[in-house]
């Protein structure tokens, strides 16, 4: 625990005191480290430490929330009260709950905390990710390598008694090459982790992050511009779900559904995508980049099947949308620290296995694109438009994966995309992404296997 | 009494006895954000807050460490933790010593805290408007998902062991709303924000209004065919181009030879009618501040004139070893490293006027919103760009309609040569890029086959 639970106590009691409906508080302690080495050299080494509580309140439907850096008995009653004040107006006579403290077993296990962590391990990483990418090719001209690492604590309590400590922990090693062949400049990123601590590292194949980047850097420079219009598009698996994050994840969080602003809403148990989809957001997967124990709002994390065979089954609930919307809680609340409210936000969120093989699924291809890496996206949630980069595409003529193309960008509407998936591979992929939205920056893992979509719109080179 | 300079004074002398130098930034302030939904009060959040980061150099090498308890237990304990960062990155292959800023004479820049009492029924009452007003222009308004009022108060101090100790205080109001409209199948939204630091200056009717409007304007949007097209940017959208140009302005991504604007001081490569300047003293920018993250003086800087790269923007270390003047634009928070970015980067005023521009070509696209961002497909390390954006259609000076679904590809740096028309006026937003509209002699645009 960070705080005793009688000060949760006395806060809570103090926030309800002008007739608010429920009340929450978020407890945070925070370690921070990030590291980095550019060209074979130590560049930057930054720690901290975020320290902080939220209270939240709700009057019916209104929210008020509330922050404050001093963890101090006498501070966070004074905050509750300021909280309670703002907009209430009742007078409460007595506390009508009493908080219990409940222990739960973690799905997930941790090594070494990033603090007790001889960092010399860690440059040792970083240096070995740098000489792979260098012995790889003369033409490499720098190497940047990163860790980031996170140890969060959160202690939530509320005023239906609930009291939950947790410990989470996010380890992530990025790599960037830069190469010149030819007068030509490119790059590359790429990164791995977990939800975990950095002995990952001494697991995972570093020499294959590393060399994998710099091919991607070099075949780029080769790389025409791809076309542009609309055609068949052939999306890898893997890090490809981002299309699935864009162009429906965020259109089920009730933070849209529930201000009418999504183009899901209103569709629970319709059609919404082809029948070889099926889509989940999944929070108990063990040491997964978008797990959890419980979510920012004390709630156990859960697996929530969102579409079924082309129909929406549920969406991405979190208390407030659950309020909203009469739809229950998935346990879906999550921000980025104290400084946020919780808003419904997804996990790992992924399409699952089909049944198709990707052999198969280029060859239906006459002329179209391959795309094998994906870069950032993002989506209107209003409008359904979504839009994402293509890092590394290939054509695809006659059935057969030829030449390497590069500048693509794609971009459709949500439902017409998930209706125009129309084979769905055996081969099921998970990757690590940073998600924006109103609750701040969260990791949450994307994936599917290979699908292929019948026709999208190619941002190239007309 | 100044207990934070008391503190500081006592970690100097821990510095001293390590034969290092330090540097404390501190910054805080509170926030609230008030927001409406379906005419109801829906948001109420205030915050708090307060960060001290300190930066540990040990002649060739720096380190850093933050924290949000500023007590003086903790203050010593995060100095520590800098300490050992900076020894930690000890190399014998640094060369470069570094250097604190030494105290200077800073402007004043009374504007960015004008002293002003506002209730809170005036608040709540703005942040209502900026949403009532969007829902009640029409009923194909259908929703305003994103709409409210911030009010943010925030301060900055630097001190250092060579005697520095400067700070700020500044404070704003921002509006926005974010407006959807429906019509049959067709759905569109809109964003419209404004900055500014009287609140009397802020019009909440206006920017609700704008919204609603525009996301009306563009009911029915319609695909375009692929094709190459002049491009009239909005001077709102210009921000994106200026932003993919901004990191390879500075002079530490040319040290670090990933800027394409490497050896190419003096050099004629935009437009004879682009002329560039950052100005962090701007009243209306939404980054101006009266010194750097080093607490060096602001001072405006010209980048391009006519075309020509005129310098890189520096802090103290670039600067020295490119040997160029400090144009005092290092930039970090408490939390983050030393790192150089513009402050307001404000495009000149052209002569010609927006009707003009739309008749310069047979086709023109009017590019009104660049609606994923950079991050949707802007490469960096090559200036390439594609980007999903929407816009208006105009042919032969007439306006043909509402267009969206497509994605526009170019490079920023032959876009910059491709100019062949600036705008006359200016929309004071508020925003860290000041632009007017921009045409561009031709892009290349995917939309239907």
């Amino acid at each position: 625990m960070i705080l005793p639970e009688i000060r949760l106590q006395k806060t809570l009691d103090a926030a309800l005191s002008t007739g608010a409906d429920f009340a929450d508080v978020f407890v945070e302690e925070t370690y921070s480290s990030q590291l980095s080495l550019l060209n074979q050299k130590a560049d930057k080494a930054i720690v901290g430490t975020l320290y902080g509580a939220g209270i939240r309140l709700f009057f019916g439907e209104e929210i008020v929330y509330v922050t404050t850096n001093d963890l101090s008995e006498e501070a966070l009653i004074k905050t509750a009260l300021m909280a309670a004040q703002a907009r209430g107006n009742q007078k409460r006579l007595a506390s009508a709950f009493q908080l219990k403290a409940s222990q739960f077993d973690s799905i997930h296990t941790y090594g070494e905390k990033p603090w007790e962590m001889n960092r010399d391990k860690k440059f040792q990483w970083m240096n070995a990710v740098d000489q792979h990418a260098r012995s790889r090719s003369s033409l490499v001209t720098q190497v940047e390598a990163n860790l980031l690492e996170k140890f969060q604590k959160v202690q939530i309590a509320n005023s239906n008694g609930l009291h939950k400590f947790d410990q989470r922990a996010y380890s992530r090693l990025g790599v960037q090459t830069f190469v010149e062949s030819e007068g030509m400049k490119e790059s590359s990123h790429d990164n791995a982790g977990h939800m975990g601590t950095s002995e990952l590292y001494d697991k995972i194949d570093l020499k294959k992050l590393a060399v994998e980047n710099v091919d991607r850097a070099l075949l780029l420079t080769k790389a025409k511009y791809a076309p542009a219009g609309e055609m068949p598009v052939l999306i890898s698996n893997s890090f490809g779900g981002v299309i699935f994050h864009e162009a429906c994840g965020h259109g089920l969080e009730t933070t849209s559904v529930a201000k009418n602003s999504s183009v899901f809403c209103g569709k629970l148990g319709q059609k919404v995508a082809h029948e070889s989809v099926t889509a989940i957001d999944d929070g108990t997967i063990q040491n997964e980049w978008g797990s959890l124990n419980i979510d920012d709002e004390g709630m156990p994390t859960q697996r929530t099947t969102l579409i079924e065979k082309g129909i929406l089954k549920s969406y991405i609930v979190d208390q407030m949308g659950a309020k909203q919307t009469g739809y229950q809680a998935t346990g879906s609340g999550r921000k980025q620290s104290y400084k946020f409210a919780p808003a419904s936000r997804m996990r790992n969120t992924f399409i699952d296995r089909g049944t198709d093989k990707f052999e198969d699924m280029v060859k239906d291809v006459d002329y179209g694109l391959y795309a094998k890496k994906m870069g950032g996206g993002s989506v209107n949630t209003g409008t359904g438009d979504y839009n994402f980069s293509v890092v590394e595409g290939y054509i695809i003529r006659n059935g057969e994966i030829q030449e390497a193309v590069k500048g693509a960008c794609l971009i459709g509407r949500g439902i017409e995309t998930l209706g125009n998936i129309t084979k769905v591979s055996d081969n099921l992929k998970l990757a690590t992404g940073m998600c924006g939205s109103v609750s701040g920056s969260i990791p949450a893992a994307v994936g599917q296997p290979e699908i292929l979509v019948s026709k999208m719109t190619v941002g190239g080179r007309a | 009494m100044d207990t934070i300079k008391n503190d500081f004074l006592q970690i100097c002398e821990m510095a001293k006895k390590e034969n290092v130098q330090v540097e404390l930034m501190i910054t805080g302030g509170e926030s609230l954000k008030l927001g409406y939904q379906k005419r109801k009060l829906e948001k109420f959040e205030a915050s708090q807050n307060q960060m001290a980061g300190f930066r540990v150099v040990d002649e060739m090498t720096q380190g850093y460490a933050y924290t949000e308890n500023l007590s003086l237990d903790s203050l010593k304990l995060t100095f520590q933790e800098a300490l050992k960062n900076a020894k930690t990155l000890k190399n014998e292959n640094n060369k470069y010593k570094i250097k604190f800023a030494t105290p200077e004479k800073i402007q004043e820049l009374t504007f960015l805290n004008s002293a002003q009492e506002v209730s809170m029924q005036e608040k709540l009452k703005a942040a209502e408007i900026l949403e009532s007003a969007a829902l009640d222009v029409d009923p194909k308004i259908k929703s305003t998902p994103y709409c409210g009022l911030i009010e943010s108060k925030g301060f900055k101090r630097i001190l250092n062991s060579e005697g520095l100790d400067v700070s700020y205080q500044s404070n704003s109001f921002s509006g926005y709303t974010y407006s959807l409209a429906k019509d049959g199948a067709f759905t569109k939204t809109n964003r419209s924000s404004r900055f500014v630091r009287n609140f009397k200056e802020l019009d909440p009717k206006a920017i609700a209004e704008k919204s609603a409007k525009a996301a009306m304007k563009a009911l029915p949007s319609k695909k375009m065919k692929t094709g190459n097209y002049a491009a009239l940017i909005d001077r709102e959208e210009m921000s994106s181009f200026l932003a993919m140009l901004a990191p390879h302005l500075t002079a530490k991504k040319v040290l670090e030879g990933k800027s394409l604007l490497k050896g190419k001081l003096g050099q004629k490569l935009a437009s004879p009618l682009f002329h560039l300047l950052d100005d962090p003293l701007n009243e209306f920018g939404t980054s101006t501040r009266p010194f750097d993250s080093e607490g060096s003086p602001s001072r405006k800087t010209f980048l391009f004139e006519s075309g020509q790269l005129m310098t890189y923007l520096t802090d103290i270390e670039s600067a020295e070893k490119l040997g160029i003047k400090n144009t005092a634009n290092a930039t970090r928070s408490p939390s983050t490293s030393l790192d150089v970015e513009p402050s307001n980067l404000v495009l000149k005023l052209g002569q010609t006027a927006f009707d003009q521009m739309i008749k310069e070509h047979t086709k023109v696209v009017h590019i009104t919103h660049i609606t994923g961002g950079l991050h949707a497909g802007y490469k960096e390390s090559t200036g390439d760009f594609s980007l999903p954006a929407e816009g208006f259609m105009y042919e032969n000076g007439k306006l043909l309609g509402p267009v969206d679904q497509f994605v526009m590809s170019g490079n920023i740096f032959q876009l910059l040569q491709d100019i062949e028309a600036i705008g006359n006026e200016y929309d004071a937003d508020g925003s860290s890029y000041l632009s007017p509209d921009v045409l561009v002699k031709s892009l290349s645009f995917a939309g239907e086959s």
